[in-house]
This record gives C-alpha cells, structure tokens and sequence, in this order.
C-alpha cells in the first residue's frame, strides 16, 4: 500500500484455504481497523431445498453486507454472493487478491482438514474433503474469471495487490506483521 | 479389441479399469509406470523407456495404462484399436489422491509409493494445464479411425467397468 495513502477500507479475496483470513487478521491488526469475517455473514439454509428460504437467507445476507461495506472502516476477508463481491471491491480502497496456483488451494485445504483439532476418523477427513474440494473447482472455473474482469475494471481507482504464490503472500504478510 | 490403451491421469481409476479386460479376456497388461519409474521412484532413462514401450506396443496385444512421455503416448495411441479415457473433474484426481495408500506396498511388485502431496499436487495440476488439451486434441483426430470411450464421471466408470467385465 502506498506511503502516506490513508487505508480504510480492505478487502481481502481469493480462493478456498489459501491463507485469506491469516492475512486479514494480520492487516487488522497492524491498521487498527475492524476486521469481519464473510463466512459469519452468510447463512446457508438448513433445508437446502426451500428455495424460498434461502432467497430470503440471500436478500437478508445482502442487506447485512450492504451496511457493513457503508462504513468508513473495515478489513474484510471472504467471497460471499458475487454481487456482494462487486458492491464490496467498488466500496473498497485497497483490494488483496490472493492467487495461488490451484494445487495449492487443494493442498492447504487437505493440510487445513488434515490438521484440524476436530476429532475425527479417516472417513470423516474425507467426507470433509469431498465438500471442499468441488467448491474449489467450481470458484476457479466459475468465480474467478468474473473476478480478474472486475480487478481489471477498477485498477485504475484502487490499489490492488495480487498475491500470486506462498512466497509472495509470506512477503507481503512479513511487511505488514513487522511495519 | 486387442490392443486397449487406458490414459487419464493419477487417481482416477485406470489400473482398477485395465485389470478388468486383462483378466476377463486374458490380454497382457502392463503398467506404464512400471515402464518408466524405477522402485525407488526415479525415471527411467529416456531412450530405455522409449525402447521398452516401442517393443511393447509392438506385441498383438495388450492393456497398458498410463501416460508416460508424450512421444510414447502419441505412438501407443496410434497403435491401439481402443483408447479409454478417464477424465473426471480436476477435483476427483486430487480427493482421490489423497485418499490413496500412503506409501504402504503390499507385495514387492506392488506400485512404487506416491510420493507426498506437496510433489504430486503440482504434478496434477501440470497435466491438467499442459498436456489433457494436447490428449483430447489428438483423440479428436484419432477419433474416425478408433474406438475412443470417454469416461467423465465416476459413474460412468463404474458403468463401463461392469460392462467390461461382463462381456
């Protein structure tokens, strides 16, 4: 981020396991901005077939994330509903795109599930797994294209940092943790 | 059919899928890793490789499954009268990866071991950049002249196995 730039509003984004919430923390904490984590936001609904429900689950996540970004200061990791997404980076000053190599969403979430503190048998690690690991593909083949479009749309009026491996995340990470 | 080319990449099948039609009608069956990778998982010297597979594909018939250098790969494709092709979502092989033995042989002949995530990860993800577009280019020129059976799910592999089997 540039000297002497006064930095307000953060988003941070990216695909699954690749880091987004350790960096988030990371920038809250040496800015002193309030930092809020997407995932609280969002409710999915508990009947997965009422789809009635969950546009209202949707319209009320929407409204939440429209007074959320109003304010004047935050740090915010996570994706959410795409128009969220676009509400979010337009409101934002500073955009944190994390990047990596698709192998390595994969494997952080393995090592993520992998090492939880949950108990749980092998069956278990893998049921886990077999959900993430679609949603994945799914962000990387379906999400990600909109996203580099818009990125590319709004450079010019924000500043944006791609991350686009371990090492340049780890770069920038030490920056902000040490500054 | 008696010269059956089973390719994809790692986890998706294609061993458990070859020993069906080897078995059932008693063809050959080799295993293209076994060709190319040495016990202790370092590659074999390109010109042996080459030499070992050209004597293989060579023979009246067989099974072999894997991918091996491009080269070999193109040959083989030529040579055989049908080509499996395993291709589920990129996602699959890597749930399916990690869901592989870790490192555990049960009999000397077994496999070598995969080795850990962090190699075979890049490796998955390298195929699926850089040589699956080549692979179904060619199989879609190759596609008049030979049986080409695309298999894109693991349903339709199951599908094709127990038809394969029974036959």
């Amino acid at each position: 981020m540039a000297p002497g730039q006064r930095i307000q509003r953060v988003a941070v984004i990216g695909n699954i396991a690749g880091g987004k919430s350790t960096l988030a923390r990371a920038i809250a904490a040496r800015t002193g901005l309030p930092y809020h984590e997407l995932e609280a936001l969002a409710r999915r609904s508990p009947r997965p077939f009422d789809a009635d429900l969950q546009t209202k689950l949707d319209a009320e996540f929407q409204s939440r994330h429209a007074k959320l970004i109003g304010e004047s200061t935050w740090v915010i990791d996570g994706f959410g509903l795409w128009e969220a997404v676009r509400d979010r980076l337009l409101a934002a000053d500073t955009i944190v795109h994390i990047d990596h190599p698709l192998w390595v969403h994969f494997l952080w979430a393995t090592k993520r599930i992998d090492g939880s503190s949950e108990p749980r048998g092998g069956m278990s690690t893998h049921a886990e797994l077999e959900r993430v690991f679609p949603r994945i593909w799914d962000y990387h083949r379906r999400i990600r294209p909109r996203l580099l479009r818009t990125l590319q749309e709004i450079a010019d009026t924000k500043t944006v940092h791609t991350l686009r491996n371990p090492a340049e995340l780890a770069v920038f990470a030490a920056a902000w943790g040490g500054g | 059919m008696r010269r059956v080319a089973v390719i994809g990449y790692i986890a998706g099948g294609k061993s458990s899928l070859a020993r069906v039609p080897a078995a059932k009608r008693g063809l050959p069956y080799h295993e293209l890793d076994r060709l190319q990778i040495t016990s202790d998982w370092r590659a074999v010297p390109r010109p042996e490789f080459l030499a070992r597979h050209a004597a293989v594909i060579a023979e009246p018939a067989w099974v072999i499954d894997g991918i091996g250098l491009w080269r070999s790969l193109s040959d083989r494709l030529l040579a055989a009268d049908a080509i499996v092709h395993i291709d589920h979502p990129l996602w699959l092989h890597f749930l399916w990866t990690t869901k592989r033995g870790d490192g555990r042989r049960e009999r000397s002949d077994d496999p070598p071991p995969l080795p850990e995530l962090e190699r075979i990860f890049p490796f998955i993800w390298d195929y699926h950049r850089r040589i699956r577009p080549r692979v179904l280019r060619l199989l879609q020129q190759l596609a008049e002249t030979k049986t080409v059976h695309t298999l894109r799910r693991p349903e339709e592999l199951a599908a094709f196995a127990a038809a394969w089997g029974g036959g």
